[in-house]
């Protein structure tokens, strides 16, 4: 981009040595532009054009992963992804990126206050965009949907795992709710109490109910069949009935259905066998046989009740799966979502650095607005906005993408 | 859209090397834009009740996007009037782009192709076998209930 230019007034040997002994002063250097453009536009575009290939590297991979995936991709309603939100969040970058071209047009005719209205609109927009955002992700994190375990309750697999996985955190569940009667009694008989102990005690018995009775019809009973049935394609069906009802995937629903028709008939002959079994035991057999004998007719027992039938209240989410047991009681019990975790690592990772720059843009029209915003500042607004373009522009791609896919 | 300008290149003043373009026409863009946003929509939520194949809203979709992206880099970013530097910048890196993600077909989403029965034991997915007929029966139920 620079042109050496020897300068003329020098004698002839002198000119020569310049550029042998690389001494300064001799040559004269003289800025010839290259690009018809102004320096800081020159380095936007080139920082775009990296920008460019970093987003699609990572929309790339996303594509890439998404459609080669082993088996079935989570749905949007899967994991809380709200179609409309999406939509909203496109239409609002779109006028943002509407309102920082008026900007740019405003300085560029010295209207210095329109200007700084329409970026001060501009700034409004991201944050909103921002706040979107984050409503949405608050959706899935209130889910136990995470990039990264331990936060993520998510499992790949309807295996024993899994079923392992949800007993353990419902005996947690019901040590805990153990823990607290103990704390509210203080040594007290369970008649002394009254008024708001008495309330207290109450709620966590009520508690501590309903969770043993969804660790004996759940998981208890599960490992039960999987224990006793060696049909490697029932035993599936049981686990993923299992995860239905914690946290229901409208994909499994028909599977569940059937399979939950087809196990009611047995009760009976099961129930049947637990009893002599429990009654074959020798009076002075070892107390954990009887107890795992007791379990095994309670868990029977508590398959068979609401809290087992019972599907909450029945009403689907707005733009969500079915109410599961998570939401029923407000628990976080491990989750079975095939993908979820692929899913969760590709969206938080693209609209992440998404609403990173974002947040860059939005630092910047910030320092924007501290200044006059009249035809002086026009190539520095057009350069402001060349990058806002480009958010929009990943927005773009990343809206169908991941919400409509 | 204005026919492209014969650019000048003795002007690289930031700002002044354009038309004077209305502000009617980023509004007429803008219109568009939400126009083709609602089409995104419409298509992803209902396009299999249309009658439309899954594959045919995908391609639907990533042509409204690119229609979207073409309209905001030449019209909001100025591309359409910018002198020819502007094929410099953005040609090799949209092709090194492309080629990234072609580079990684072969081994990421060809990836299955070559899973043994064990690799696909541990799959994700419940059973491959079944993968293509459950994901049918998912679309469609999931899609009953709009």
């Amino acid at each position: 981009m620079m042109t050496e230019h020897v300068n003329d007034d020098l004698p002839v040997g002198q000119a020569d040595h310049g550029s042998d002994d690389h001494a300064g002063g001799h040559i004269e250097l003289e800025y010839q532009p290259a690009l018809p453009i102004n320096n800081g536009k020159v380095c936007l575009w080139l920082f775009l054009s990296t920008e460019i290939m970093f987003f699609a590297a990572l929309i790339g991979t996303y594509i890439v992963l998404r459609f080669g995936v082993a088996g079935i991709w989570p749905s949007p309603h899967d994991v809380h992804v709200i179609e409309i939100w999406g939509a909203l969040n496109t239409f609002v970058l779109i006028c943002s990126s509407v309102s920082i071209v008026l900007a740019l047009e405003e300085a560029k005719a010295n209207q210095e206050k329109k200007a700084w209205m329409w970026m001060l609109v501009t700034l409004v927009l991201g944050c909103v965009f921002l706040g979107v955002k984050g409503v949405e992700y608050n959706s899935k994190f209130s889910h136990g949907i995470y990039p990264q375990h331990p936060r993520s309750l998510i499992h790949e697999r309807a295996d024993v795992y899994y079923v392992a996985a949800l007993r353990d955190a419902l005996k947690d569940l019901q040590l805990q709710y153990s823990e607290e009667k103990a704390v509210i009694l203080q040594g007290r008989d369970e008649k002394q109490l009254d008024g708001d102990d008495r309330a207290a005690f109450d709620e966590a018995e009520k508690k501590l109910q309903d969770f043993t009775g969804l660790l004996l019809a759940g998981p208890k009973y599960t490992e039960l069949l999987i224990s006793e049935d060696g049909d490697v394609r029932k035993q599936e069906d049981a686990i993923i009935a299992l995860a239905y009802k914690v946290y229901p995937l409208e994909r499994f629903e028909k599977r569940v259905e059937s399979f939950l028709h087809g196990e009611e008939g047995a009760f009976a002959d099961q129930k049947q066998e637990a009893e002599e079994a429990l009654q074959g035991l020798a009076e002075d057999a070892a107390a954990e046989l009887k107890k795992a004998a007791q379990d095994r007719i309670d868990a029977i027992e508590a398959r068979q009740t609401d809290i087992w039938t019972g599907q909450g209240d029945g009403h689907k989410q707005e733009g969500a799966h079915g109410e599961g047991w998570n939401d029923k009681y407000g628990i976080k019990l491990p989750i079975h979502i095939p993908n979820g975790n692929m899913w969760a690592s590709t969206y938080f990772l693209l609209t992440g650095f998404h609403a990173l720059h974002v947040l860059v843009g939005l630092i910047a029209f910030a320092l924007m607005l501290t200044q006059r915003l009249d035809a002086n500042r026009a190539g520095l607004i057009e350069n402001v906005g060349l990058y806002w373009h480009f958010v929009d522009l990943v927005w773009i791609f990343l809206f169908p993408l991941l919400y409509l896919f | 859209m204005t026919e492209p300008h014969e650019h000048d290149p003795d002007h690289p003043d930031g700002h002044d090397e354009h038309p004077h373009v209305g502000k009617h026409v980023f509004i007429a863009v803008f219109f568009v834009l939400a126009l083709l946003t609602a089409a995104s929509y419409v298509i992803g939520n209902y396009g299999l009740q249309m009658g439309l194949s899954k594959q045919l809203t995908w391609l639907a979709m990533m042509g409204v996007s690119c229609a979207k992206a073409g309209l905001v880099i030449c019209c909001f970013m100025h591309l359409w009037w910018e002198a020819s530097w502007k094929w410099v910048l953005t040609v090799p890196t949209s092709l090194m782009a492309i080629f990234l993600v072609i580079m990684l077909v072969p081994d990421i989403a060809c990836r299955k192709d070559h899973y043994s029965t064990e690799r696909w034991n541990r799959a994700a997915t419940d059973d491959p076998a079944q993968v293509d007929s459950v994901e049918d029966a998912s679309q469609s139920s999931s899609h009953d209930t709009h």
